[in-house]
């Protein structure tokens, strides 16, 4: 602390209180200093008034917020910039501070009337995407303290067929950002649990469910699946119903997992008539073009039922 | 001497204006209403020093990264803003309103990331483009999409 320079009123407050009491010159000087300097302060913000503070501060403002998200909901920082336009500001911010780590910058339904602005997405290539989202948490104009989510995405006609996708909000500048990279099944990435502990439970997901291995990760394992289930059930490739299938088996008195027997037919939904087109059935082949006429076996429909009990 | 003392927290409680108790913290509001900050954070009292410290640290610490490297740039042109700020308002509740940005020990508190932040870019240093120059041109453009 500077202490300012005793002023003349000081002083002078310092001899009356001298005369007064009749204490120690130094402990008045200490409490009279701080007493008027304090008095001072208090007539300078009077003086000032409300109107010259605030055109101040306005002046004061505009430079630093230029390039980014702004302060919703306070008064006096409510910005006049659009969304989509602090949307747009922020992340060419971004890629020109970490070019390097950004493949792609989107801002998906940007023009969407309904909403203010768009959702900013970054692609970020797979060794980096723990750093970005470190840069994003950390950075004075980012501030995406909050993790919301981590999925993925099978694309299996790609070769890099996953998308890992990171969801991210800004609390203090009430924005949300996604972050997202395209890998393959063997390629691990970086665990986001280093920065936030809270992508824990979501990277498990994603490894139990499309087989996405994450390093460094506390303790990776699966999460939805059966204990000594195989396979990764969201990918495209795996079907519906699975591989195995599991009943009680009263010979050795548990449940056993055997291979799956489907006894109902795979039905084929080809859209042209609404109605469920059956080939081998009655009476929809007589109506509709293109189905064969082959003779209806008995077994068959009458399996049909029992089938659609089962399930 | 004991009277020098009762006489002197008189004048004090007067000058302060609203009185506070005799074991209230001193952040409590008897001057003007500046609250306590959210929960987890410590108030402190010297919150311009704090925050004039931790800037010129990420000052120094910037030094490390090229001076062409664009987060270097941008994030001097926000430290000093704040710097200037703070150095000239000496009210705390009128530099926080000045600031718009929450209490003064979130302020700190976002002083700290970008404090740990800048050795972190320092480490890894994104503006490095592929032949080892520091990039100055940003060749990607953000695809607005419907």
């Amino acid at each position: 602390h500077e202490q300012p320079k005793a002023t003349e009123g000081e002083s002078k407050l310092r001899r009356k209180l001298c005369a007064v009491v009749g204490v120690r010159r130094r402990m008045i000087m200490r409490t009279a200093r701080g007493v008027v300097a304090r008095g001072a302060q208090l007539w300078r913000r009077y003086a000032s008034g409300a109107a010259g503070g605030a055109i101040k501060a306005a002046e004061a403002r505009t430079p630093a917020t230029a390039h980014g998200l702004k302060r919703a909901g306070s008064p006096t920082t409510c910005s006049t910039m659009p969304l989509l336009e602090q949307q747009t500001k922020f992340m060419s911010s971004v890629l020109e501070m970490i070019p390097a780590w950004i493949t792609r910058a989107q801002i998906q339904k940007a023009h969407d009337i309904t909403h203010n602005g768009g959702e900013m997405v970054l692609e970020v290539p797979t060794e980096v995407t723990a750093k970005v989202l470190r840069f994003l948490q950390m950075h004075t104009n980012a501030q995406f303290k909050c993790f919301i989510d981590c999925t993925a995405v099978d694309y299996p006609s790609q070769a890099k067929r996953f998308k890992v996708v990171y969801f991210l909000l800004s609390v203090k500048y009430n924005a949300r950002i996604r972050v997202q990279t395209y890998v393959d099944e063997i390629t691990p990435l970086e665990s986001a649990t280093r920065w936030y502990p809270g992508a824990d439970w979501f990277e498990r997901e994603v490894w139990d469910m499309y087989g996405v291995y994450f390093y460094n990760h506390p303790d990776l394992r699966r999460i939805l699946t059966d204990y000594g289930f195989e396979g990764h059930p969201q990918r495209k490739d795996f079907p519906l119903s699975g591989f195995v299938e599991s009943r009680y088996d009263d010979a050795t008195k548990r449940v056993v997992n055997e291979p799956i027997e489907i006894a109902q037919e795979y039905r084929s939904f080809d859209y042209t008539s609404p109605w469920e087109v059956f080939p081998e059935g009655g009476r929809a082949r007589d109506f509709l073009p293109g189905t064969s006429s082959s003779p209806s076996s008995s077994e068959e429909s009458g399996d049909k039922p029992d089938a659609n009990e089962a399930k | 001497l004991r009277r020098g003392t009762m006489f002197f927290a008189r004048v004090l409680r007067c000058a302060g204006g609203k009185s506070r108790g005799p074991r209230a913290p001193s952040w409590v509001s008897s001057s003007g209403s500046r609250f306590p900050p959210p929960v987890g954070l410590l108030p402190d009292e010297n919150a311009r020093d704090t925050l004039m410290g931790l800037y010129r640290a990420i000052f120094v610490a910037l030094e490390e990264v090229p001076a062409e490297a664009k987060y270097r740039v941008n994030v001097e042109k926000t430290i000093s803003h704040r710097m200037r700020l703070v150095e000239a308002t000496e009210d705390l509740l009128e530099l926080e309103e000045k600031l718009g940005l929450g209490k003064l020990e979130e302020v700190i508190e976002q002083a700290k990331d970008e404090l740990q932040l800048v050795p972190f870019m320092t480490e890894h240093q994104p503006w490095k483009m592929q032949d080892g120059s520091v990039a100055t041109k940003t060749q990607l453009k953000i695809e607005l999409i419907d």
